[in-house]
């Protein structure tokens, strides 16, 4: 068989070893054709230099480890005012260079470019919003962030005072820094997030790489860096419902706060810093963060958020005596163990889930550290015994207490195991609710990680596997129900969503549930998604309960929230009595006669309306939805609500004409809302707008047997 | 009644970027853009990540669904072109104090002066003429050397048989080398 062309001849060459086989081939395929063999070798040749030339394109092949061309910059390039020199480092936001800011001052910067994913213009604004709080921070150990603006590619870039030196962690690390020095660092940091603190200015995103120390004249001088730009990043964060894909860029975070891992922006404050600073003044003592650094891409990261949602961390000095080699000298090994213990409590009171439990101040968690310093009493102390219990059910270990109780029997004598055993039953079937709430919490938790990825109805579909078991108070629960409870409103799946609203009141922190203006809130949605669903005996129940615990409220926005939920439909004459006190709480909150100065008050007005509606005081009624119509502002809800109040109160008084054609206007506007796919918010809330359509049935209603008489 | 959440809550997300990407064509791009990264020893390096958000950009930007493996490998390959292409034109434009980079054909007597970033830039010069003239052979050119595909991939790329790879790369390298030495000035 004989190759057919040059080509052919060619490759079966190249594929032979150079030399005596390569040439009896060529010998015998080209046989006596000198005219294709000289073809054949110049391909051969021209082959060999081509090797070379490739070879020599290799380097170009490699992308430098730095990427600059990535981000459209090149070293020298200019940015602004601000030239390119060279590159300080990358992280999970973005890569960091150093810079020469030209005009109108000449001096070094670094400028901090953020990665993909973000949108600049928002960033940009969130960025000048606060810029002027942000000039105010003044502190020697806090860099200034100086101006933020986009590269020609479009990625938003922020320019800060350029600081030298090592993460904290690391220069503790390098130079053996002993304990008592790790925590007069600290005391440094915490004096700059308090200073910020103080200014309103919450950093957000406080760990080892945004805390620096440089040695200045011999000392050891840490730095907060990043003021500002985790804030201006934020709505790329957590406030967008799908912000996974964010997470994944962002790094670690192994810093963040629960409340952030929740992904509940609304609960992000200054202590959400504290528990940061936790986390690094736990890794300074332990040598590693509580929860162990895993990189927060897939399944690690849903592992390492549940765990800072759920687990207790383990105390520093546990970890510490586990993982640091004895030979390491930099912990200050004469500490007794009373101060060691101390050291721990401090270090876990900042680290609380619930931000309530933490340290409320910067200031008070440095002055337990300074206290601990000196030997003296520290104000953080070991969680309670009933509360150190409670966490030790919810890690399911409770198996030990029936085993306790044999071992107190055979010690202790008869009164003591008695009393045990009595305890242990009562602690059997605490234990059973327990679990049983434990399992649900795991539920809700991969509801929460659906919800994240945008897969409302997997989430559902978790969350319907609940019992009811779900009592205690959980940030988690509360964000998973209140999102399914909108997400199916907005489907018109009124009963779904009236059921998550129920699970939402269950979980939600209700401790002082008339003390502030939105615990109540949250109620509002419940009954006209009841009441639509025509689940008449459980909107009873709601409302019998409600008011047996708000009924006595002082708190003029409670007052009116347990109106409007408890009147949505006509109610028992005898049930009516009991609102008298909440009614009047809402009325005595207004000033008489006074039109309504803002929005509030005009809903105040409406409901006061309906309140004198259904006691059967129509002129009174009227004459609230008259006030309550002075507001002029696009919220259709409530005009058509105090419209339609008054409208049945003229009906009521034989003016059915004027009630007709009120009515007549109320129906086109409403049908108008529900003809269209459901928005959380057009003119009016969406629950507001089922309000309105239950009220605009009762007014038909009425109408109607008006006509029969 | 459907109104989806996302329609709700349509604060508008910048990039339609990743969240399409499932995790096993993230995983595989990464891998590819790997290979093209100088200094792969340090364990965990961001790079790669970049390097495959750059060519998932360029990847999306041309809009294009690929059907299929072979589909993908070669269009992660034709990005990798992209992003090395604008690599080299960016450094040689720096090196001779920026500005337009004039891509002249550098004369073969002189490769004993070799300048990766201008040789680059000449091959792909030069792979374009491929284009138009085979473009298997062409798209073999991308995949292999841009790409940085593996043989049993390129393969895959182009429906031949892993051993025509090799076969067929002999003969592209010849090509471009000749196209190179008649246009050169």
């Amino acid at each position: 068989m004989k190759p057919n062309d040059d080509n052919e001849i060619f490759q079966d060459a190249l594929e032979l070893q150079e030399g005596s086989e390569r040439e009896r081939y060529l010998r015998n395929a080209c046989a006596e054709d000198q005219a294709l063999r000289a073809r054949v070798d110049a391909l051969l040749d021209d082959h060999a230099s081509a090797c070379v030339m490739f070879e020599k394109t290799e380097a170009a092949l490699m992308l430098p480890n730095h990427a600059v061309n990535l981000f459209g910059l090149h070293l020298g390039e200019m940015i602004g005012p601000y030239k390119i020199e060279k590159i300080l480092g990358e992280g999970g936001s973005g890569i960091v260079y150093e810079a020469e800011q030209l005009t109108p001052v000449r001096r070094k910067v670094a400028l901090k470019i953020l990665k993909l994913g973000m949108d600049t213009r928002r960033v940009i604004a969130r960025f000048e919003a606060e810029r002027q709080v942000l000039a105010m921070l003044e502190h020697p150990n806090i860099a200034h962030v100086y101006d933020a603006g986009a590269t020609e590619a479009g990625r938003p870039y922020f320019v800060m005072e350029l600081v030298g030196g090592l993460r904290i962690t690391e220069y503790c690390q390098r130079n053996n820094v002993p304990l008592p020095d790790r925590l007069r660092l600290m005391l440094q940091v915490f004096a700059a997030v308090q200073h910020a603190h103080q200014k309103g200015i919450i950093h957000r995103d406080l760990k080892p790489s945004n805390l620096l120390v440089s040695v200045i004249d011999g000392l050891p001088i840490p730095k907060v860096i990043d003021f500002g730009i985790a804030k201006a990043m934020a709505g790329q964060l957590v406030d967008e419902p799908d912000y996974t894909a964010a997470f994944q860029f962002l790094g670690t975070p192994a810093y963040m706060s629960p409340e952030q891992l929740a992904g509940s922006a609304a609960d992000i404050d200054t202590r959400s810093d504290i528990y940061s600073l936790g986390i690094v003044l736990y890794e300074l003592i332990a040598g590693r963060t509580p929860f162990a650094n895993t990189d927060s891409t897939g399944s690690e990261f849903i592992t390492l958020r549940r765990r800072v949602l759920e687990e207790t961390p383990p105390r520093p000095s546990i970890i510490e005596a586990l993982t640091l080699p004895a030979t390491k000298t930099w912990r200050n090994r004469l500490l007794s163990s009373r101060t060691q213990n101390d050291l721990d409590w401090i270090t876990l009171k900042a680290l609380e889930k619930e931000s309530d439990r933490r340290y409320q101040t910067v200031r008070e968690l440095g002055r337990d550290i300074e206290r601990y310093l000196e030997n003296k009493p520290i104000n953080a102390r070991p969680p309670s015994q009933w509360y150190r219990f409670k966490k030790t059910v919810q890690r399911n270990v409770l198996a030990s207490t029936a085993i306790g109780v044999a071992i107190a029997a055979l010690v202790g004598g008869f009164t003591t195991s008695t009393m045990l055993y009595l305890k242990a039953v009562s602690a059997e079937r605490k234990q059973t609710l327990l679990r049983a709430e434990a399992e649900e919490r795991e539920h809700v938790t991969k509801a929460a990680i659906f919800l994240m990825q945008n897969q409302p109805a997997e989430a559902d579909a978790e969350v319907e596997r609940l019992g009811g078991f779900l009592t205690q108070p959980s940030l988690e629960a509360t964000n998973v129900f209140r999102s399914l409870a909108i997400w199916s409103a907005l489907q018109g799946h009124w009963k779904k969503s009236a059921l998550r609203l129920l699970s939402l009141s269950k979980v939600n922190r209700f401790d002082a549930a008339d003390q502030t203006d939105n615990a109540t809130r949250e109620l509002l949605p419940i009954a006209p998604t009841l009441v639509e669903s025509g689940e008449f005996d459980l909107y009873q129940e709601f409302r019998r309960n409600l008011v047996k615990r708000l009924g006595t409220t002082q708190n003029p926005i409670a007052a009116e929230h347990l109106l409007k939920v408890a009147l949505q439909i006509p109610i028992a004459p005898s049930s009516v009595n009991t609102l008298t006190p909440v009614a009047l709480v809402a009325e005595k909150s207004l000033e008489p006669e006074r039109p309504p100065r803002d929005r509030i008050e005009a809903w105040r007005c409406a409901v006061l309306g309906l309140w004198h509606y259904r006691t059967g005081r129509f002129a009174e009624a009227s004459a609230w939805c008259d006030r309550s119509l002075l507001f002029k502002d696009a919220e259709q809800t409530r005009q058509q609500y105090a419209r339609l109040v008054r409208a049945m109160a003229l009906r009521k008084t034989g003016r059915q004409d004027e009630a007709h054609s009120e009515i007549e206007n109320a129906d086109s506007v409403i049908t108008d809302y529900f003809s269209r796919p459901l928005e959380y918010e057009r003119n009016g809330v969406w629950h507001d707008w089922l309000g309105a359509r239950l009220l605009l049935r009762e007014a038909k209603q009425l109408l109607k047997t008006g006509s029969k008489k | 009644m459907s109104a989806p959440l996302d329609a709700a809550q349509n604060t508008g997300i910048p990039f339609d970027g990743f969240e399409s990407l499932d995790p096993e064509t993230y995983a595989e791009l990464r891998r590819l853009a790997a290979r093209r990264m100088a200094n792969q020893t340090k364990g965990f390096s961001l790079q790669p990540t970049v390097l495959v958000h750059e060519a998932w950009l360029k990847l999306s930007v041309k809009n294009e669904q690929w059907k299929d493996r072979p589909h993908f490998l070669a269009a992660a390959a034709i990005a990798m072109r992209h992003i090395l292409i604008d690599h080299a034109r960016r450094r040689t434009a720096l090196r001779h104090g920026g500005g337009v980079v004039r891509c002249e054909l550098p004369n073969l007597g002189d490769l004993a002066t070799p300048d990766p970033d201008a040789s680059i830039l000449v091959i792909d010069t030069a792979l374009t003429a491929l284009e138009a003239v085979d473009p298997v052979l062409a798209k073999l050119v991308v995949a292999k050397y841009f790409g940085g595909l593996t043989n049993q991939e390129v393969a895959q790329a182009l429906g031949v048989g892993e051993r025509s790879v090799e076969r067929m790369w002999a003969s592209a390298k010849v090509w471009l080398f000749r196209w190179i030495k008649q246009n050169q000035s």
